[in-house]
């Protein structure tokens, strides 16, 4: 607004040319006394005036730009001397910031950068920082310093700043400035570098980079506690940017040090130790420290469970009650994997159901709903073991059609039933599936009715020679079985009722998992995880490694640990089990890179280390502009002051 | 005699150039300036008795002073310092500079002509030879005094024919008017003096070195006097046509400081060598400028 002052130039101007004299031509009888000297004096005194108005001018613009301060606007990074500008700031809370280096945490740098910051902007210039906990951007000042401690482990909170930041960037007049403290993890600079190349707003960013220059850490991962293999916890030691030379490797168990060892490993190396502590009787729980000081200490210590259990959650998409005997049958069923059955009435199905779930069932489901169509859409949904068996009251029902037609059934479905009661075969007994099975064929299974024409491979024979089990993979690479009559309590077979029950269950989910194969379930501190009791009717308790409640597993979807350690999980209704949390060992991997905006975008964004942000920031600090422009203003009026000209009166 | 105040029937400049008549306007000016005086300038111009001498035989005795002889019974003869009338030149200047005039002025070339054409009068009135000698870059013409009517015809004839044009050279010209001169006489120099002072003096020097008596009527346009205004010039040279853009009140200054200068030593020079300089503004009626002059020259006339 204030560059409307300028207008104010055009008074001298004008004045100049009012009291332009006009010019006067005349003969004269002789110009001897006029010749050379006052023909130079006029030129003088013309050029004085001239130089008098041009200084007028000048004055008059540098006092407009200096409470305009134009140059601000031209320098995309002026808007810091704003007054009514806004700045955002993110701080990255990775554990990565812990990494030390001049006697201070990175985060603490990135605080002081703030604090820095914070003394130079003007006082009506707002300053928000990003609340990692409450997840928005919190002005500074107004709540005093956040309570959020200054890093955690877990994900990076940069994408929910620069969403929060989009969002409340465009309320204000000008384009508020945001500034990064960050070490620039290789994946933190890729996201900063896909928002600078997606963003049309051209705001200023300062990236201001705290990797440490030869950075050095040394990190420890457990591979394995003591278990079926021995009395020993296996575990990898790297050392990065510098060679880690002999030093003491601890197990402890509790507080009591059940082993040790010493490891020594070059630069930029791995070693593997294997350490020999007490078996999984003495030492369930545990946790391998590395012996030394280095600058990044989260990876120093990992943490070991002796029998890791896998929970898988198993969905039963049931009628009605038939499927209560397959519930209890997964519940009995422990090595390798411990299932977590939950049944629901398709109806009641939604999609986190399905997508939480490692195995599903489909039992005698007569009518498809909506969501359990997800099953035939391709990559909506990571691969999943599938177990159908038919609704044999409507045998020709849509879903059954649905399925087999999805499966590559070109014929259509036929319900047989048999004269005399139908047993199952194993096709073999050297397949891996069938190898070592209790018995080759079961004469107390009893099958009455049965589908023909199964699509897929068939795992399992009735004695009539037709599938009673088959597998097949789908186009969205879920894993299929088939069972041509129902598993759960059924009119059509005694299943249920026998001694093959549970070894068939046994044999054909572990057969389905290791085509599937399911992602191992590691527990990463501040990394959210499905929660393996979604859905269930009693939520699991989760004990820290003290004993104490740390949280209850029920209604959330998504569950997770804060803090690296052990845990004890206590499922409703089973045995307890013990899971071991490690921190995200990409946080010590030293591999920096600093954003690198491309084209255009280059102007507007400054790429800074700590130092040259610290010059950056005293620079505007010094608002050296201002200062030029007042010593201009006082240089004009002294030059005005020199070409003056007194006029005598009259 | 004393200096007369200027009478309320003196004839501004501007009234009397309308007359294109040079002769009348001369006449109506000495007329007028003589019907103002308390003393005739007719008694005693002609008559430059010296002494007595005594009567040697042979001689003319048109001379003898015989109210002498009737008085004392001798016969003298009547000395007088020259045998003849007073032999003056008028050295006019008519170069392009004189042409110039301030707005609403006589230009200085018509009222030198007019002062020339009046003095050459009162010359002829007295029985007193007089000529006339103009020039701009050199001698243009040159009368030899007379004191006829016809000589006064032929002098008014010249100025009423001469037009100013050229260069001034006035110290060349006087010094090559000065040249011609062989008798003693009295020399009226009217000119703007725009030329080096230097140069004029050496004029004036050599005018005095031929027993020259000499007046320099310096003749200005009001606006020689006050040059400057408040406004940018775009001044051309009327002589040489090169044009000057000036700032009024600069030119103004540095025009006073130098015509100080230049008049400081002509005026010296003129002190120093007996020589009367008058300084005639244009504005100023004929007869006072006249008067002045005549005042300075009470001796003569």
């Amino acid at each position: 607004m204030f560059l409307w002052g300028l207008l104010f130039v055009a008074v001298p101007v004008i004045i100049h040319f009012f009291e332009r004299r006009r010019t006067i031509r005349l003969e004269f009888s002789s110009i001897r006394f006029l010749r050379d000297t006052a023909v130079k004096a006029s030129r003088r005194k013309r050029l004085k005036r001239l130089l008098l108005l041009l200084t007028r001018i000048c004055t008059i613009a540098a006092i407009v730009l200096l409470f305009a301060q134009p140059y601000d606007r031209l320098d995309p990074f002026g808007v810091l001397r704003d007054p009514q500008g806004r700045t955002f700031v993110w701080v990255d809370p990775t554990i990565s910031m812990d990494y030390r280096a001049d006697g201070a945490a990175l985060w603490e740098h990135a605080r002081r950068g703030v604090w820095a910051l914070d003394s130079i902007l003007p006082k009506s210039h707002k300053l928000y920082v990003f609340d990692n906990c409450l997840g928005e951007f919190v002005e500074r000042g107004e709540t005093g310093e956040s309570a959020c401690p200054g890093v955690r482990h877990g994900e990076t909170t940069l994408r929910a700043a620069l969403r929060t930041f989009d969002s409340r960037r465009r309320s204000g007049a000008h384009l508020p400035t945001l500034v990064l403290f960050s070490d620039f993890e290789r994946h933190d600079a890729g996201i900063i570098d896909t928002f600078l190349s997606v963003d049309s707003l051209f705001h200023p960013v300062v990236c201001v980079s705290l990797a440490p220059e030869r950075g050095c850490n040394y990190s420890l991962t457990a591979a394995s506690g003591p278990g079926a293999h021995g009395p020993f916890v296996d575990c990898l030691v790297r050392a990065r940017g510098q060679k880690l030379r002999q030093c003491d490797v601890s197990v402890l168990s509790g507080t009591l040090r059940t082993g040790h060892g010493q490891v020594e490993c070059g630069r930029d190396d791995s070693v593997e130790v294997r350490l020999e502590t007490g078996g999984p009787e003495q030492s369930k729980t545990g946790a391998v420290r590395l012996g030394i000081d280095d600058p990044f200490m989260h990876d120093n210590t990992d943490y070991f469970v002796a029998e890791s259990r896998r929970l898988l959650r198993v969905l039963i998409v049931s009628n009605d009650n038939s499927a209560f005997p397959l519930a209890a049958a997964l519940a009995s069923l422990h090595a390798p994997s411990s299932y977590a059955p939950v049944i629901r009435r398709p109806a009641e199905v939604v999609f986190e159901d399905i997508d939480s779930a490692e195995i599903i069932v489909l039992n005698g489901v007569a009518q498809p709903t909506g969501v359990l169509r997800a099953l035939f859409a391709k990559r909506s949904l990571e691969k999943k073991l599938i177990v159908f068996s038919p609704d044999m009251v409507d045998e020709q029902g849509a879903f059954n059609r649905d399925v087999l037609r999805h499966l590559g059934a070109t014929a259509a479905v036929e319900k047989r039933r048999a004269e005399t009661a139908l047993y199952p075969v194993l096709p073999d007994t050297v397949s891996v599936l069938w190898r070592a099975f209790p018995r080759f064929e079961d004469r107390s299974v009893a099958v009455y009715e049965y589908l023909a024409a199964l699509p897929g491979k068939p795992l399992l024979h009735l004695s009539n020679r037709s599938a009673l089990v088959t597998q097949c993979i789908d186009s969205a690479e879920h894993c299929w079985i088939v069972l041509s009559t129902p598993i759960g309590i059924s009119r059509s077979n005694n299943l249920a009722e026998t001694g093959f029950y549970v070894p068939l269950i046994d044999r054909m989910l572990r057969f389905g998992l290791s085509l599937v194969r399911p992602k191992e379930h590691v527990w990463v501190a501040g990394f959210r995880e499905r929660n393996p009791f979604y859905g269930a009717t009693m939520p699991a308790q989760v004990y820290d490694a003290q004993g104490r409640q740390y949280a209850q597993w029920g209604g959330q979807f998504v569950v997770g640990f804060e803090t690296p350690g052990v845990y004890k999980i206590q499922p409703p209704e089973d045995a307890s089990y013990w899971v071991s949390v490690h921190a995200d060992t990409r946080e010590g991997q030293l591999a920096y890179r600093r954003p690198e905006p491309r084209g255009e975008r280059k102007r507007y964004v400054k790429v800074l280390d700590e130092r040259a942000f610290d010059e950056f920031v005293q620079t505007l600090g010094r608002r050296s502009r201002l200062n030029i422009l007042w010593i201009l203003v006082g240089l004009l009026l002294l030059a005005e002051l020199a070409l003056w000209e007194w006029r005598k009166p009259g | 005699m004393n200096a007369q105040k200027p009478s309320a029937s003196f004839l501004r400049p501007e009234q009397l150039t309308p007359i294109r008549n040079l002769n009348l306007r001369a006449k109506i000016i000495v007329e007028g300036l003589i019907a103002g005086l308390h003393r005739s300038p007719y008694h005693g111009f002609s008559a430059e008795f010296l002494e007595h001498r005594p009567y040697f035989q042979g001689e003319s005795i048109r001379n003898i002073d015989w109210r002498k002889y009737a008085r004392s019974d001798r016969t003298v003869v009547r000395l007088f310092e020259d045998e003849t009338n007073l032999y003056a030149r008028i050295l006019f200047d008519k170069s392009a500079s004189m042409s110039f005039s301030s707005q609403g002025a006589v230009s200085k070339f018509d009222y030198a002509r007019t002062l020339a054409a009046s003095l050459a009068w009162i010359f002829i009135r007295q029985r007193d030879a007089v000529g006339l000698v103009t020039f701009d870059k050199s001698v243009d013409t040159s009368m030899p005094p007379r004191s006829t009517n016809v000589q006064l015809k032929n002098i008014i004839s010249c100025l009423e024919a001469s037009t100013p044009s050229h260069t001034t050279r006035c110290g060349a010209a006087i010094d090559e008017a000065a040249r011609s001169i062989h008798k003693r006489g009295l020399c009226v120099l009217i000119s703007d003096l725009f030329d080096d002072a230097a140069s004029i003096i050496q004029g004036l020097r050599h005018l005095r070195f031929k027993r020259q008596d000499t007046i320099v009527i310096w003749l200005l346009d009001p606006m020689e006097r006050e040059f400057g205004r408040d406004a940018l010039l775009e001044v051309r040279d009327v002589e040489s046509g090169e044009k000057v853009f000036l700032d009024g009140e600069t030119a103004g200054e540095y025009y006073r400081r130098g015509m100080e200068r230049h008049r400081a030593e002509i005026e010296n020079a003129c002190k120093e060598l007996t020589i009367d300089c008058e300084t005639v503004i244009t504005d100023e009626p004929f007869h006072r400028a006249l008067l002045r002059i005549l005042e300075k020259r009470r001796r003569l006339f």
